[in-house]
């Protein structure tokens, strides 16, 4: 019987929370690691830094492809 | 160790195997990244799979070009460039907005990735000789079955750390450039114009007759008109005899259908394991795990075995693997819910390990380097890989269109029976293809009581 009482009390203050909690299920719930769709206001403040890094990366890699395609191999050893 | 490290041939062994490791890590941190994706940008499940068929679509239509580059340029031209481009690409796709930005630029980076496997199998060809190079290449095919496995714990981890997965996509795109500083360093197109080969490890790359006789300078093959026009290693091998080829074709054949299997079976099995098995779906993706985990110990023997059991033979391997990636899939084919863990587990392992030993698995560049000549593997290779990937891009319609609805739930039974089917299809290509060992097809060579055949390259037969 007590179970039983115990059962219901539960019952009843999960809908209750269930309840509150309806305009906040409303809102899309998105996983950690999901932001927004544009760029910027999910890169938010750091922004600039993304860019930075973005620069720095095309830099180094044009940098690179510029000192390999431009040098010649050595000729015929042995 | 410190003896292997020094030697040339191991250098760029290794300098290639990281270019298409990290070639892998980025391809594939995509599709672990796909859930956070999927709710960023708002995708429905038809322009998801829309956003990887464009990958799939602008690394196919690329190989063909790609081996042409590779022949034309050198092989450490064309893996800088494809390295330096993806890197670029991973970047700028961090900054979508919508799927069509990312199908747009998912489509770039396919282009990109594309250029990087036949400069990797032409620098393993032209490096290593005939008695080792099943196992380098086995080492260097070793890279696309541990990215893989590794890539949940480098991407996920990144973007749920910092609240974005575009963060994930700005990390590794920097995984490149110590890639590019190592081509830069390590990777000479070919051993005999190295400063720093010695002259030893030469003459275990060419033997010393080839040494002595050959000093020509025409890289390209198909270029050559005598023998001595060529480096050492090479022989002339006309563009007839690269694209007329009845070895070149079925490979094309055999790739088409094994990656139709490969990659229409680890795509849909996380979700064949929540939907048919009804497995949580932390257990249903470690399915998919297991099959590159038997991928990765299927590239290790199938090389090993090559070079020593079967005598430096690759067609066996590629027959067996044909009819025990059939038989495993179509043993999976019959699990239903309740099928015990570990029975799954062992099904889906020999899949992944038999799978792997395919012509795009393993040993293709030995074989085309033998069949043809290793300054011929770029632009063969750009050929068997198209076939390939145009399975890989058929495999995932396909399969959705196998899947039958019953009352208990999808039904992956019909699709599997097609990746058995595969399986028969490429092991009956790879009868009809000669082994340059026996000069003749394998199957021929055991049914003859062990008797080598007449084959030889047309070039030869016409001079």
């Amino acid at each position: 019987m007590a179970a039983k009482i115990y059962r219901r009390l539960i019952g009843a203050v999960i809908v209750l929370i269930a309840a509150g909690a309806q305009p906040a299920a409303a809102a899309p719930v998105r996983p950690r690691g999901a932001g927004p769709a544009d760029p910027f206001a999910d890169f938010g403040p750091l922004t600039g830094t993304a860019i930075t890094l973005d620069v720095i990366n095309t830099v180094i890699v044009v940098y690179y492809l510029w000192r390999i395609w431009s040098r010649r191999e050595g000729q015929a050893a042995g | 160790m410190q003896a292997i490290l020094s030697q040339r041939r191991f250098q760029v062994l290794g300098t290639a195997w990281l270019a298409w490791f990290v070639n892998y890590l980025d391809r594939t941190k995509t599709a672990a990244l796909l859930p956070l994706i999927i709710v960023s940008l708002g995708m429905t499940t038809k322009q998801t799979g829309l956003v990887l068929f464009w990958f799939f679509l602008g690394y196919a239509s690329v190989q063909p070009f790609a081996g042409f580059l590779t022949d034309l340029v050198g092989p450490k031209r064309a893996l800088a460039l494809a390295v330096g481009a993806f890197s670029v690409f991973t970047w700028t796709m961090a900054l979508v907005g919508n799927w069509q930005e990312l199908a747009l630029r998912n489509l770039l980076f396919g282009i990109a990735q594309g250029f990087e496997v036949t400069a990797g199998a032409r620098l393993t060809a032209t490096w290593f000789p005939v008695a080792t190079r099943g196992r380098a290449f086995a080492f260097h095919q070793t890279a696309y079955t541990i990215a893989p496995i590794l890539v949940p714990f480098v991407a996920v981890p990144i973007a749920q750390a910092t609240g974005s997965w575009r963060w994930s996509f700005m990390v590794i795109a920097f995984f490149g450039l110590p890639v590019l500083a190592a081509i830069d360093h390590f990777i000479v197109d070919r051993p005999e114009r190295d400063p720093r080969v010695t002259k030893e490890e030469l003459r275990v790359i060419f033997g010393a007759d080839e040494l002595r006789k050959k000093r020509g300078e025409i890289t390209d093959p198909a270029r050559a008109h005598r023998a001595e026009e060529l480096p050492p290693g090479e022989r002339v091998t006309p563009y007839s005899e690269i694209f007329l080829n009845r070895n070149v074709m079925l490979m094309f054949l055999a790739s088409f259908f094994s990656l139709l299997a490969s990659w229409g079976l680890t795509t849909w099995l996380p979700t064949y394991g929540v939907q048919q098995l009804k497995l949580p779906l932390l257990v249903a993706g470690t399915l998919a795990s297991v099959v590159y985990l038997g991928a990765l110990c299927g590239v290790v023997t199938g090389g090993i075995l090559s070079d020593t059991v079967f005598g430096t033979k690759r067609t066996p391997i590629w027959l067996l693997g044909g009819l025990v990636m059939a038989a495993a899939i179509l043993w999976a084919s019959t699990f239903r819910q309740g099928v015990s863990l570990l029975t799954a587990y062992a099904a889906f392992f020999i899949a992944g390990f038999s799978g792997s030993w395919a012509p795009t698995g393993q040993l293709f560049a030995p074989y085309l380097a033998e069949i043809l000549t290793p300054g011929a593997v770029g632009r063969s290779l750009g050929v068997v890989v198209l076939g390939g990937m145009v399975g890989s891009a058929v495999a995932q319609p396909l399969t959705a269109a196998l899947v039958v609805q019953t009352p208990s739930g999808p039904d992956f039974s019909h699709a599997f029976v097609v990746f058995a089917l595969c399986g028969v299809l490429l092991f009956l290509c790879c009868v009809g293809m000669i082994e340059p060992r026996v000069r003749r097809t394998y199957l021929g060579y055991l049914l003859s009581g062990r008797k080598e055949g007449t084959w030889q390259p047309k070039s030869i037969v016409a001079s």
